[in-house]
């Protein structure tokens, strides 16, 4: 293939732009072709890198779509006259997008009717309130602990997931711990399960160093402290972890490394001691 | 992540999953009340079918399929897509990497907005769900060659709205106006 020559073979096209950024779909045996093609030209090997770049930089992209307010409670708000509704059947076609109030006379049944829907309005609220914030303790401070070696062990995001937090900020229901280093190349993530839950993962990792990831989620756990302590709650073969707990929110932090390591990424204030910068150069937020 | 099957109420789902299927609805509906309002359709219908969930962890692809068929349902006209000539011109590749590379959000969803939906679909599953074309096949009951094509097809149309520069017009005449075909 020439240089610059527009790929003209539908096969290649496609198999190119079937493969996922960060993903071995080369792998895929139906792919194979595209695979020895790649191999024999460094032209095609070439463009097939920078698509994977380009499509990389657009799912992320994809997913950044900022979240209207209080859309959770709007929801509730619609579901729960619907659970009063008659039961549709299972193929039924989804409801219309607004529901017309009921047109009614008389002041003594519109004021039933507007307390009602402040009712449900405000047990909607509560609900997302008591689901979100209180929800109980399930594991144990070890059990936590250890799964969190466990998924930072195992977990192999791609970069289309992560962000970076300086500029994409971090849903607000997780929010960074201010207890450990926080510098501009932090990166944030979903989780899709961490004990049971979706929450949010900080790649705290700093260029050059031992890699740290800081995982939160809403979880309530008995035994756990408030703050990390200076030594890691547990240590294996090369992993040092510590959880807190603030509020309704668990942080775990597990570094790839030593208590060294470890303490490298705590920002704990001990005194009236300015924020410490990351020792590489990285600028703090 | 929502934890035993008879924990699944619809509440829960709201309280987990409205942020994802609110920015899934959005990249397919290009709007944000449409995109809200896709996304109570999903919990109201999610409310009324929890029991075809077979496990917990396939509650998410599941939200995202009543989602999808939410919006193939809604979209009633079928609009002509803009469906260039399936070949990959290297040039409209960008070079710069992709940190380099800020897309901008306004041309992203216009350029999404364009394609009709059953292209829409394809593509953001591909981008926003990271499935594979197999997956893709699998889950609109497509043959695979069908959404290979869609997504070399729509991709290609990504590409030549956002990174094309100003001075490099688009030979709109190459571009073959095809009737979706669902």
């Amino acid at each position: 293939m020439m240089e610059n020559e527009p790929i003209r073979d539908p096969r290649i096209v496609e198999a190119m732009e079937a493969c996922r950024p960060g993903r071995d779909d080369l792998a895929d045996p139906d792919l194979a072709f595209l695979a020895a093609h790649l191999a024999e030209s460094p032209e095609l090997y070439e463009a097939h890198e920078r698509l994977q770049r380009i499509d990389g930089a657009l799912a992320k992209a994809f997913q950044e779509v900022p979240v209207p307010e209080g859309l959770a409670e709007r929801i509730l708000q619609r579901l729960a006259p619907a659970n009063e509704a008659p039961a549709p059947t299972p193929d039924a076609d989804p409801p219309v997008a607004s529901v017309a109030p009921p047109q009614t006379h008389g002041s003594r049944r519109r004021w039933l009717l507007g307390a009602a829907g402040l009712g449900l309005t405000l047990a909607a609220s509560l609900l997302v309130a008591v689901m979100v914030s209180n929800q109980r303790a399930e594991y144990g401070d070890d059990q936590v602990l250890e799964m969190a070696v466990r998924l930072f062990e195992t977990e192999t995001p791609s970069p289309a997931e992560e962000h970076l937090a300086a500029e994409t900020p971090p849903p607000k229901e997780f929010p960074i711990s201010p207890l450990v280093l926080q510098h501009a190349q932090v990166r944030w993530r979903s989780v899709p399960q961490f004990l049971g839950r979706s929450g949010v993962a900080y790649d705290l990792t700093v260029p050059g160093q031992a890699r740290a990831t800081l995982y939160v989620v809403r979880q309530s756990v008995t035994g756990v402290p408030t703050s990390p302590g200076t030594q890691p709650a547990l240590t294996t073969h090369n992993c040092s972890v510590s959880a807190w707990q603030s509020g309704s929110l668990l942080y775990v932090l597990v570094v790839d490394g030593g208590a060294r390591a470890y303490r490298g990424y705590l920002d704990i204030p001990q005194g009236p001691v300015a924020r410490r910068s990351p020792a590489s150069g990285a600028q703090p937020v | 992540m929502v934890e035993h099957q008879d924990a699944l109420d619809v509440a829960r789902l709201v309280v987990e999953y409205h942020q994802a299927v609110y920015r899934y609805a959005y990249r397919l509906t290009g709007s944000v009340p449409d995109a809200e309002d896709l996304t109570q359709q999903v919990f109201l219908k999610a409310q009324q079918s929890l029991g075809q969930v077979r496990s917990v962890e396939s509650v998410r692809s599941w939200l995202f399929a009543i989602l999808r068929n939410a919006f193939l349902k809604s979209c009633q006209k079928r609009r002509p897509v803009l469906a260039g000539n399936l070949q990959l011109n290297i040039d409209t590749i960008p070079e710069k990497c992709p940190d380099e590379l800020a897309i901008d959000q306004e041309r992203l969803q216009a350029a999404i907005a364009e394609l009709a939906p059953g292209y829409r679909v394809v593509l953001t599953m591909f981008y926003y769900e990271d499935c594979s074309y197999r997956e893709i096949a699998e889950r609109l009951d497509l043959p695979m060659g069908t959404v290979m094509s869609r997504l070399a097809r729509a991709k290609g149309h990504l590409r030549r709205r956002l990174f094309e520069s100003e001075g490099h017009v688009v030979d709109e005449s190459q571009e073959i106006a095809v009737r979706q075909q669902g």
